[in-house]
């Protein structure tokens, strides 16, 4: 193959990729400015009644409000206890580190409809299907592997030499690692943070075996709108969806600029 | 280096919380559903037996191998652009693998929904190029393929990337010099290279791809389902359980084996620096 034909093609593979990339989801974004009723190309005028249906909606509102919640407040707890044991997997020193990883990466490893089954017939024994709480739990264990594995990568570009250090100058631990060591985790923290808000508001699978009419978050009506009709109301959620996904995406790129900025202030400092 | 860190008494209190947690929300309900899965023996030989159950599993590990596939060698295209650009366009090159990662999932399904329909805009356009042609692109595996490969291609771009920028740019330098250059070049010098990368490509996607659900339920056959639609099925339609959970273990053995394979190529926890036994600093 002659290196003129090799990149004629890399060129127009590259064209079509970029297109797979981005189509989906600009396509939502302009669909969901139709005037009509239903869900086709091409659009002949443009409205945002779907976007007022939305707002209008109490089942749609309801949603929002129930997918914010959880996320918010899964968000929180999984930062608190995942960044702690962050620190003590980073900074512990004992035996069966592999095993509490390994257990810790299964919620990525094990596929959402088993989770979700698992945690159906649970919750039914429990009887606390359907419950704002059970949601909590199930979207904090997701989120838990993204939280740990930011906070040990940030931990990871320091040693604990600054703690042990600021220990026997006569620092009290406790303030040791406040000095030393929790500045450094701030930004992996941050990041994983804003990473698990991300896993969360994206979770449809276990969310639609656990919820019930009263609870279901925004993801799981879309799917539940888009088996039966394709009513363009479902076009302007996803789009709303989508907005905050990259509001959320913007996030995480900020929280690594901050890693980069500090590191290069300590570089400084240090010369 | 011995006597640093913290003492598994601070360790364990720092790391107990949380492990309790995903113990009790995440361990318990899993053993629950094996629990449920082994009560009764009869699940396992239906599952294994049932000529559909036998089906989606043969089904789901054909489409995971194609999706895989077409995964990894388009994600190596995209990556190796990457590799060679810098400035504007490798971040045109970063935001557009970038965008797909960040949109949700179930979001991006839909909007296939309305491309991929026999009068929709990619078949529309298609009927203007070939003349007239039209195409089944979804209610089929075409479908679920389009769809999951678009899922996975992020996450396949990166770990490529990762270790086509970690080649030594003096090495390929050198190979030039040799003239070895073409196709001799990429198959003896540049691939084997990038080997680390390609693994855990694949590792991502077949783990992500093994468990799809949302993607075969909107865009696939409705009479050939995966693996995860079976188990819905099973679980809201027919309420059983037992057979439910004897499928889901199957599927988890699936994977974990797969994982066990290719944990020997690819060293997670050294990545970490979570390895046991320290390296010499």
């Amino acid at each position: 193959m002659s290196a003129r034909l090799f990149r004629i093609l890399s060129a127009a593979l590259a064209v079509v990729t970029g297109l797979y990339f981005i189509v989906p989801t600009m396509v939502v974004f302009w669909i969901s400015f139709t005037a009509a009723t239903e869900l086709t190309f091409p659009i002949r005028a443009y409205s945002v009644r779907w976007y007022e249906r939305f707002f209008d909606s109490t089942q749609w509102a309801q949603a929002t409000i129930t997918s914010v919640l959880v996320a918010v407040v899964a968000t929180s707890l999984v930062t608190v206890l995942g960044s702690a044991m962050a620190v003590g997997l980073a900074r512990g020193r004992f035996k069966g580190k592999k095993l509490i990883v390994l257990s810790v990466l299964a919620p990525v490893l094990v596929p959402p409809v088993v989770i979700g089954l698992g945690m159906y017939v649970q919750a039914l024994k429990l009887q606390i299907v359907g419950t704002f709480s059970v949601l909590v739990m199930a979207h904090a264990a997701l989120c838990l592997p993204y939280v740990v594995l930011n906070v040990v990568t940030s931990l990871r570009t320091t040693d604990e030499t600054t703690e042990l250090a600021a220990r026997s100058c006569g620092a009290h631990p406790i303030r040791a690692f406040v000095s030393a060591t929790l500045p450094v985790i701030v930004p992996g923290l941050l990041g994983g943070a804003v990473l698990a808000f991300a896993v969360s508001w994206e979770e449809t699978v276990i969310s639609s075996f656990l919820a019930t009419s009263r609870t279901q978050t925004l993801p799981v009506v879309i799917l539940q709108q888009t088996s039966y009709d394709l009513d363009p109301t479902v076009a302007a959620a996803a789009s709303i969806v989508t907005v905050i996904s990259f509001a959320i995406a913007i996030l995480f790129a900020a929280s690594r600029n901050l890693t980069g900025t500090r590191l290069r202030k300590k570089k400084n400092e240090l010369a | 280096m011995k006597g640093e860190g913290y003492s598994p008494w601070v360790a364990s209190l720092l790391i107990l919380p949380a492990l309790v947690g995903l113990v009790l929300v995440f361990f318990v309900p899993l053993g629950e559903m094996f629990a449920r899965s082994v009560a009764d023996p009869a699940n396992y030989v239906k599952a294994v037996t049932s000529a559909p159950n036998i089906r989606s599993f043969v089904y789901t590990l054909w489409l995971v191998a194609v999706i895989a596939l077409l995964t990894v060698v388009v994600a190596y295209h995209w990556a190796w652009l990457m590799s060679r650009a810098s400035g504007w366009r490798l971040g045109a090159l970063l935001f557009l693998v970038l965008v797909p990662f960040w949109s949700n999932l179930l979001v991006r399904v839909f909007s296939w929904t309305i491309l991929l329909r026999d009068q929709g805009p990619v078949n529309n356009f298609l009927a203007m190029v070939l003349g007239g042609l039209r195409f089944e692109l979804m209610g089929n595996s075409l479908g679920t393929i389009i769809g999951a490969t678009q899922i996975c291609l992020p996450f396949a771009v990166f770990p490529i990337y990762t270790s086509m920028k970690r080649i030594d740019r003096n090495l390929l330098l050198a190979s030039n010099s040799m003239a070895a250059s073409g196709f001799f070049f990429f198959r003896k010098v540049y691939l084997p290279l990038t080997v680390p990368g390609v693994v855990a490509a694949t590792v991502f996607t077949v783990v992500l791809s093994v468990g799809f659900f949302i993607t075969p339920s909107l865009l696939g056959d409705p009479f050939q389902l995966m693996v995860s639609q079976v188990i819905l099925v099973q679980t809201t339609e027919m309420l059983d359980y037992g057979q439910a959970s004897a499928m889901s273990v199957l599927l988890l053995l699936v994977t974990f084996v797969f994982l066990g394979v290719a944990g020997l190529f690819f060293p997670v926890f050294r990545e970490l620096g979570l390895e046991e036994d320290k390296r010499v600093r």
